[in-house]
């Protein structure tokens, strides 16, 4: 007997000493600190082999401590409370962890009829009726391992209803259940930006291990932390709330349940209820206690009040209306007066508040003051807020507010834009914006780059460029080049490919250089009216010195300000994006495409070019031209684009967006994109640019030629896409190109 | 409170520079003039101080080419008085400039002098120090942060390695300014333009110029293009070795 409870005890001690090592011990070792012979610990061994995922690594044992943790003992009252308290987390959630299951099932094992026979029939019930998702069951594995071991995670994270999934890392400290919901939460810290983070497990959609390992705060320090965070745990000063409910239905039903552990029932005489809690922050309560609509009435304290009204207001509800004090004509009239003056402005006042705005915004979901909210705001006579709120500068000018619009406001040019421009002027830049704006008005270009320098990007093309001031003769076309085909290395590019193909439809067309300017629309769009002003009437008087039929432009932005605002500066000229021009030439162009570039292909439509003027057949005619090209469409095409995240000063604003939003949309887009041009198709060789081409081993150029392309039409994009391949998971081996570039490669010998 | 900014103009490093026929002065044909970055940050503390105590702020410069633009911007900033000081003053060095701006200085009888701390076309010392001593007034320099009250102002003075003091120092005072408080601030176009119709540039003479107190420039040379570097080729641990092997040859490990 004795010898039985020694080896009962010595089997113990055995499992502690295997979980309780990372490199694992030698049979001698194991011997030597159980004080037994090598074959007794032998013996031991196999037979917790038999109850224990023992692990055998060369001549070490270990357990891995993901896998088991350790071994407890229960009485079946406590067997029964644990089956309860996971009973009561199954309850609220949609998946079921296939670890839960086991847990109930040990438990079960454990447990002693009757209880037993009956855990056994609810497990089989709940299996029939719960899915179980491996995926999910993966990700709560490497969570655990993560918090167990101290290693950092990179988790893929979505919030409820918001489509942009953000990538980040995360330090596990603890998991909590939610206290009114069903979730449970993941408490850890984001170490990029050392700030708190607090996930809900359900959101996470992937989980992989780092190699970095962190330090666990102490207990006390966690909850420190979180207690300015948010309110499920238990602060020092507690705040009385009290709620009445009258309605005697809805009383029963907040009776039936503990919601807090903390709370108490008052009795009222007329069959309601006072339901009382002491919490530390009473603005945990605010969504269950809106929740509850008109059937909850706060009592105390006033503030919460004032929440939930603040809350109402904002979210449209019953509470919005103005106030009836006479006011002097304050800077919210004069906004919205200013709102109205535009073209099409005064559709402003038919606004029906349906918040498709804020919805198709790529980045409303980010923006404090939304532009439906900006609305509600002005009609509330409180526009104030809205300006000192930083949130405008998400607008990306992409006009897929105003598309979507039912009431046709024009919300891009008139409520984005006038608010930019009151923000400008009172000074409230981000920085990164100031330094374009300054840069486009002193060098005439936000580059900051020489202006003399413009045309360096034609350096070294022969027959030279011609330049409009050195040619002294009237040509055909005039091709305004644009800021980022001038200057910037990548969208140079797709400049010198536009060029060989004039060459090669042998078109008659001279540039300006170094007496181009920005066109100024995105900054224009980025508030700086003046600017463009001025930038604009540099263009004009270039153009005006010179003769030629039409200006074709490789810049979307250049193309919609000289078609649509240049006019009403008195500088008016026919106008073409270059795929309009190339597709109006499609008869002698194609009979030159005899390369077969053989590629699944989608396009991305530019804000400027597709939504704001309608050119979206144009660039698809002349993809569908080339030879061997499978086209097909991203989940947002045409009109229903997703921006790359560069209009209305989007470009210079990237670091104070991915501030804020910790995403960017460029990388949405090459989702779409890995997605619509397939999974499983290798590198084309020949389209490779030469740099790319050089890093991948030689064997690699026999691989199949089938590329997935994702063809640009905007000097912004290439760059930012490309930059956005090396963040996207998958999106490796995407090439991005301007469709001149595809259109050039296809006519290569 | 009356502050005085001193800004000047330096040649605009996005162009490339080169030396004229005489090899002692830059070529000026394609040379731009843009304020100098440390001046602007004067300017930007000027207006943080008015922002913050009320102040009569006057920006005073040599009237070179560009220059009505850079006064105008400091107009629509919040500048009370701008002022132009004619003269050949285009390339002089900091003496002579020093020289032909304390009378002006002294007429105008400010509280506090500001200017930037240094310029990219400084030769012969930094401004603020040689003024200073023309003016008899005590001089900070590396400020990078500056507090008012009654009769002293409090700078904050940078010193290499991350250490700061902060020192009262008595008005009338020059200050050279590294950094203001906030960087620079943004000025819509639509508020120079505004600025400019409605701001008047005071014109002064300036007295006779003294160009000898300053360093004699004998020549200017370009920076030499060398072939000296080295590529190191190879995987990363065959670049990683080749680099020990020569920061030991250099000493360097």
């Amino acid at each position: 007997m004795s010898r039985a409870m020694s080896r009962a005890s010595r089997l113990h001690r055995l499992e502690e000493l295997l979980i309780g090592t990372s490199k694992g011990y030698t049979l001698r070792e194991l011997a030597e600190k159980l004080d037994v012979h090598r074959t007794t610990a032998w013996r031991d061994l196999n037979e917790l082999s038999r109850e224990a995922p023992v692990q055998q690594e060369g001549h070490r044992y270990l357990i891995d401590r993901k896998d088991y943790i350790s071994s407890i003992r229960l009485t079946s009252g406590e067997a029964l409370m644990l089956y309860l308290a996971l009973r009561r987390l199954l309850r609220q959630r949609s998946h079921l962890p296939p670890m839960m299951l086991m847990a109930l099932e040990k438990l079960s094992l454990a447990m002693k009829d009757p209880s037993a026979a009956q855990l056994t029939d609810l497990l089989e019930s709940l299996k029939s009726e719960m899915p179980s998702n491996p995926e999910r069951a993966r990700i709560w594995e490497t969570l655990i391992q993560a918090w167990i071991e101290r290693i950092t995670l990179r988790v893929s994270y979505q919030e409820m209803g918001h489509s942009v999934v953000d990538e980040m890392k995360i330090q596990p400290f603890l998991f909590e259940p939610a206290v009114l919901s069903g979730g449970v939460y993941l408490v850890g810290r984001n170490p990029c930006h050392d700030a708190l983070k607090i996930l809900k497990v359900d959101h996470i959609l992937r989980a992989t291990l780092t190699t970095e390992r962190f330090e666990r705060p102490c207990n006390t320090t966690i909850d420190e932390m979180l207690r300015r965070y948010w309110a499920i745990w238990y602060g020092e000063e507690l705040t009385e709330v009290r709620l009445r409910f009258s309605d005697p239905i809805v009383s029963r039903r907040v009776r039936r349940t503990v919601w807090l552990p903390s709370q108490k029932v008052i009795e009222l005489p007329d069959g309601g209820i006072e339901w009382v809690v002491e919490v530390p922050d009473v603005f945990e309560l605010v969504p269950w206690i809106r929740g509850w609509g008109p059937d909850c009435e706060i009592v105390s304290p006033p503030e919460l009040q004032e929440q939930i009204e603040k809350a109402e207001y904002e979210f449209g509800g019953v509470t919005m209306t103005t106030t009836d004090v006479p006011r002097t004509r304050s800077f919210t009239d004069q906004f919205y007066a200013s709102v109205q003056e535009i073209t099409e402005g005064e559709r402003i006042k038919t606004c029906l508040q349906c918040s498709s705005c804020s919805g198709i915004c790529p980045l409303g979901f980010w923006m404090e003051y939304h532009p439906r909210m900006m609305i509600t705001a002005i009609r509330a006579g409180m526009f104030d807020p809205v300006m000192e709120s930083d949130s405008v500068w998400m607008c990306v000018s992409c006009f897929a507010c105003t598309e979507v619009c039912p009431a046709k406001i024009p919300i891009t040019e008139g409520l984005m834009t006038r608010t930019k421009e009151e923000m400008l002027l009172a000074g409230a830049v981000p920085r990164e914006l100031q330094d374009a704006l300054e840069n486009s008005q002193r060098y005439g270009n936000p580059l900051g780059e020489s202006a003399r320098k413009r045309a360096n990007w034609a350096r070294g093309i022969e027959p030279a460029i011609p330049l409009m001031a050195k040619e002294k003769r009237a040509v055909d076309v005039l091709w305004f080049v644009g800021d980022y085909s001038s200057y910037h290395p990548r969208s140079q590019v797709s400049a010198r490919a536009f060029a060989q193909l004039l060459r090669a439809l042998d078109v008659d067309f001279g540039i300006l250089g170094p007496e181009e300017v920005s066109d100024g629309d995105s900054q224009r769009l980025a508030g700086e009216r003046g600017l463009f002003e001025i930038l604009a009437e540099k263009n004009g008087k270039a153009f005006a010195k010179y003769q030629f039929n039409e200006i074709v432009t490789t810049d979307p932005h250049a193309y919609n300000a000289i078609k649509n605002e240049y006019p009403a500066l008195g500088i008016s000229y026919p106008v073409k994006h270059y795929t309009q021009f190339l597709a109006e030439n499609l008869d002698t162009l194609e009979p030159l495409l005899t390369k077969s570039v053989n590629a699944t292909i989608t396009f991305h439509d530019p804000c400027y070019l597709g939504r704001v003027n309608g050119v979206y057949d144009e660039p698809r005619e002349l993809l569908k031209a080339i030879p061997g090209v499978e086209f097909v469409e991203m989940t947002h095409n045409r009109e229903n684009s997703l921006c790359c995240g560069g209009g209305g000063g989007g470009m210079w604003l990237d670091g104070f967006t991915w501030e804020k939003t910790q995403s960017r949309l460029s990388e949405w887009r090459v989702r779409e994109a890995v997605h619509a041009s397939g999974a499983d198709i290798d590198v084309l060789r020949p389209l490779v640019p030469e740099k790319k081409r050089r890093r991948t081993a030689p064997e690699a150029e026999e691989a199949r030629e089938v590329a997935r392309i994702l063809a640009v039409a905007c000097p912004y994009e290439a760059p930012r896409f490309e930059d956005a391949t090396k963040m996207v998971a998958d999106a490796g081996q995407l090439l991005v190109m301007d469709v001149a570039e595809l259109l050039v490669e296809a006519m290569a010998a | 409170m009356k502050i005085l900014v001193f800004v000047k103009l330096v040649p605009d490093l996005v162009e490339e520079l080169e030396i004229d026929e005489s090899g002692k002065a830059l070529d000026t044909t394609w040379l731009r003039m843009i304020i100098n970055e440390f001046d602007d940050h004067a300017l930007e503390q000027a207006m943080l101080l008015k922002d913050e105590h009320g102040a009569h702020v006057t920006v005073l410069s040599p009237d070179v080419a560009d220059v009505d633009d850079v006064l105008y911007t400091a107009a629509a900033k919040g500048a009370d008085q701008l002022v132009k000081i004619r003269g050949d003053l285009e390339g002089a060095d900091n003496h002579t400039l020093a020289g032909a701006i304390a009378p002006f200085v002294q007429e105008l009888a400010p509280d506090l002098v500001l200017t930037g701390v240094q310029a990219n076309n400084d030769l012969d010392g930094a401004l603020g120090p040689i003024l200073s001593e023309t003016l008899g007034m005590p001089y900070v320099g590396y400020v990078a942060g500056v507090a008012l009250s009654e009769a002293t102002v409090t700078a904050r003075k940078e010193y290499p390695g991350g250490l700061a003091a902060e020192m009262d120092v008595a008005l009338p005072a020059v200050l050279g300014i590294q950094a203001a408080d906030q960087p620079p601030r943004y000025v819509a176009v639509s508020k120079v333009r505004m600025a400019m119709k409605s701001t008047d540039i005071e014109e002064r003479e300036a007295a006779e110029l003294d160009a000898s107190a300053g360093a004699p420039i004998e020549r200017m040379f370009q920076p030499e293009a060398t072939e000296r570097a080295t590529m190191l080729e190879g995987d990363e641990d065959e670049v990683a070795e080749a680099l020990i092997d020569l920061l030991r040859e250099l000493g360097a490990m």
